[in-house]
């Protein structure tokens, strides 16, 4: 699990262009969007279709939990991780 | 207006919405919430003397509910206003306006305690509305700055929603309207539900944001259409079920112009060209195009009247609007250039920026930020999109404070650029919050005193040609290359100089002390090997070192000059760097062929 959050960190730095940014900088719990690490909408597009492709995972957005899943990089390798198994 | 002028539906029965469980909502169950809703209104403006109840701020997230209490509203003669957002700052900038908020509507997080929407179901019983003569408050697509407001009746919305009907009546026929955008902006109240509420179509209540689930639904509810953004549409997964776009009669793309390989990636993905709307909140609809067959040129919507004016800073025709549904004639700031009774668009003549279809003040941004205690002052300007970054963002060059400096120097770039971040997210829309951000001692002028934007575009600019990341380098204020008697351009030169300004932001400075930043010993002579390449073109390795002396710290915001000189044949480099008087370091270092 630590792998991939360590992995969805550089996802998110790499897609969507975060300079002076490393992984380091983000934690794991903060949240991704508003306060924290302050992504915006275009982000959460850009990073959806960046997991569809690059995991082959379906993101249901309608579906409630969605916004969840996307909250922290933790809680978007949970959701990975059980994607994945699934 | 009466209702026959607003709605379409012909029987009770008929599929009003699909909500955003998926259940179908009747025409006879809205008119029943919509009665209860206006009963609830009736009492509040009764309970309330009737003078003070004028003006109700309305955002909901679910178009339905939206739908419900924006008619019983327009119903019980409010003015009603719909931002662009329920963001705090835009709560707080309608509530001090000078006409102010009478009652919040829908979903206010930051107004708690004066929301007064109850759930549709807990509303008391009433009776319909006769007519709607309320009017309605939209706001310019800003993400940052004072929006504008722009005053809109129902007539004149009807009157553009008549003229698009009257265009695409082919295509829209029967259709269930599925949106990736908000209903909160002029082009998603027209398109996703006053439209189909005037022609008697279902809309869905949701606002998708996954592609693949709207294919999926188009599928469902065959056929339908899609009102979408060239922010969406530019992002496209080929995975998703694009063989299920043949359940859609057509998509629709507004907000700004879709790049025309994204329109063609849509078609062949999708087996339709985006039918493209030019328009604003000020002036509604003016045009269409369809980027088929290489067609940029925009064909006017029947009842658009257009010419052009020119001011004295416009070096092309700007358009002006008239139409039915404008006041009176609009001044846009679009460039245009007619071809027969079709023209091009070419691009703005006022600052404001466009990104991802939001205007963006950067003057607004600039003041926001400058009013931060970390910053003494700020420019921001638009990247565009290139090889390394993926879409236009925002650069900000920001003169730090004292406090900034010290903030900047012991917790590091990335600290204070998420401070600084999270010191306008309150204020600002997420893309108008600068990705890329500059710390320097001043902001750049020219000799005229300005800061036109090639010159501020400068500090964006990475330099790959040398190996040392351009984050770790000093600013470089003047460089000057003796070439000594000899007069060959060509030949090696011999010794230089560079006037350097120490920037506050390196990244070396964090923890290089907590107290008191200097510039590492190691970092100052990894620049005299770069400026050492750089101006001398020394073509060996780095090889070793002698008499390498540091005399006095070096610290941000310091000015030092760095003087360089080479020995081609002991392939030595002096360094000196200095300031005045007072001398920092020096050294020689030795290179070695590769």
């Amino acid at each position: 699990m630590s792998n991939l959050v360590e992995e969805l960190k550089v996802l998110i730095i790499d897609v969507l262009n975060l300079e002076d940014v490393t992984p380091a900088d983000i934690q794991a719990d903060e949240p991704l969007f508003g306060e924290g690490l302050g992504l915006d909408s275009i982000d959460a597009l850009e990073l959806g279709l960046a997991l569809q492709k690059k995991y082959n995972i379906s993101i249901d957005a309608e579906n409630e939990n969605t916004k969840t899943h996307f909250a922290s990089v933790n809680n978007l390798a949970k959701f990975v991780a059980e994607s994945q198994g699934a | 207006m009466q209702w026959q002028e607003i709605f379409g539906y012909s029987t009770d029965d008929a599929i009003f919405c699909i909500g955003a469980d998926g259940r179908a909502i009747s025409f006879a169950e809205f008119k029943r919430d919509l009665a209860d809703a206006s009963a609830y209104l009736s009492e509040l403006s009764e309970s309330k003397q009737s003078s003070t109840l004028k003006r109700a701020a309305l955002y909901c997230t679910d178009t339905y509910v939206f739908c419900v209490w924006l008619f019983a509203g327009l119903g019980c003669d409010l003015q009603l206003v719909i931002p662009a957002n329920n963001k705090r700052a835009t709560a707080s900038a309608l509530a001090n306006a000078i006409d102010g908020i009478d009652l919040w509507l829908g979903e206010w997080p930051a107004q708690e305690a004066a929301v007064a929407t109850p759930a549709l179901a807990d509303a008391p019983q009433g009776a319909l509305p006769q007519a709607f003569t309320g009017t309605l408050q939209l706001f310019t697509s800003g993400s940052s700055g004072e929006p504008q407001r722009i005053d809109k009746t129902l007539p004149q919305l009807m009157a553009e929603i008549s003229a698009q009907q009257q265009q695409w009546q082919a295509i829209t026929a029967g259709c269930t309207v599925l949106a990736t955008v908000s209903h909160q902006h002029i082009y998603g109240l027209l398109f996703r539900l006053l439209w189909p509420l005037a022609s008697g179509r279902p809309f869905a209540g949701k606002t998708y944001v996954d592609v693949a689930a709207l294919l999926d639904d188009a599928e469902r509810l065959t056929p339908a259409l899609w009102v979408a953004s060239p922010a969406q549409l530019s992002r496209r997964n080929d995975a998703w079920p694009w063989h299920k776009a043949e359940h859609l009669s057509g998509i629709f793309s507004s907000g700004g112009p879709l790049a025309v390989d994204d329109a063609a990636a849509i078609a062949a993905l999708s087996g339709h060209w985006p039918l493209e709307i030019y328009g604003s909140t000020e002036t509604g609809g003016i045009a269409w195009r369809q980027q088929q067959d290489g067609n940029i040129l925009w064909t006017l919507l029947a009842g658009v009247a257009l010419d052009t004016y020119q001011t004295a800073e416009s070096q092309t025709p700007l358009l002006h609007v008239q139409s039915p549904w404008v006041e009176s004639g609009f001044a846009t700031q679009d460039c245009v250039a007619f071809v027969g009774e079709r023209f091009e668009l070419r691009g703005r003549a006022d600052a404001i920026a466009k990104i991802e279809e939001k205007r963006i003040s950067l003057t607004q941004v600039e003041q926001l930020l400058s009013a931060s205690p970390l910053v003494a002052s700020a420019k921001v300007l638009v990247l565009p999109k290139n090889a390394e970054r993926s879409r236009d963002l925002l650069g900000a060059l920001v003169v730090p404070t004292r406090v900034g400096a010290l903030e900047l120097s012991q917790q590091g770039k990335s600290a204070l650029m998420r401070k600084l971040r999270a010191w306008l997210a309150p204020d600002l829309d997420g893309v108008a919050l600068p990705r890329s951000w500059r710390f320097v001692r001043e902001i750049p002028v020219n000799q005229q005193g300005k800061s036109p934007r090639e010159l501020l575009m400068q500090a964006f600019e990475n330099d790959h040609e040398f190996s040392v990341p351009a984050a770790m380098l000093p600013q470089v204020e003047a460089t000057e290359i003796d070439r000594d008697d000899n007069r060959d351009d060509n030949a090696q030169p011999k010794r230089a100089r560079a006037m350097l300004r120490i920037p506050a932001d390196l990244p070396c400075l964090p923890g290089h002390f907590d107290t008191a930043p200097v510039v590492p010993g190691v970092v100052q002579i990894d620049w005299a090997v770069h400026f050492g390449k750089q101006l001398l073109q020394i073509p060996g390795e780095f090889a070793g070192m002698e008499n390498i002396k540091f005399k006095q710290l070096l610290v941000p915001f310091e000015q030092a000059e760095l003087e360089l000189s080479f020995d081609t044949e002991k392939q030595k480099l002096s360094y000196r760097f200095f300031w005045e008087s007072d001398e920092f370091s020096s050294g020689k270092l030795s290179f070695q062929h590769a």
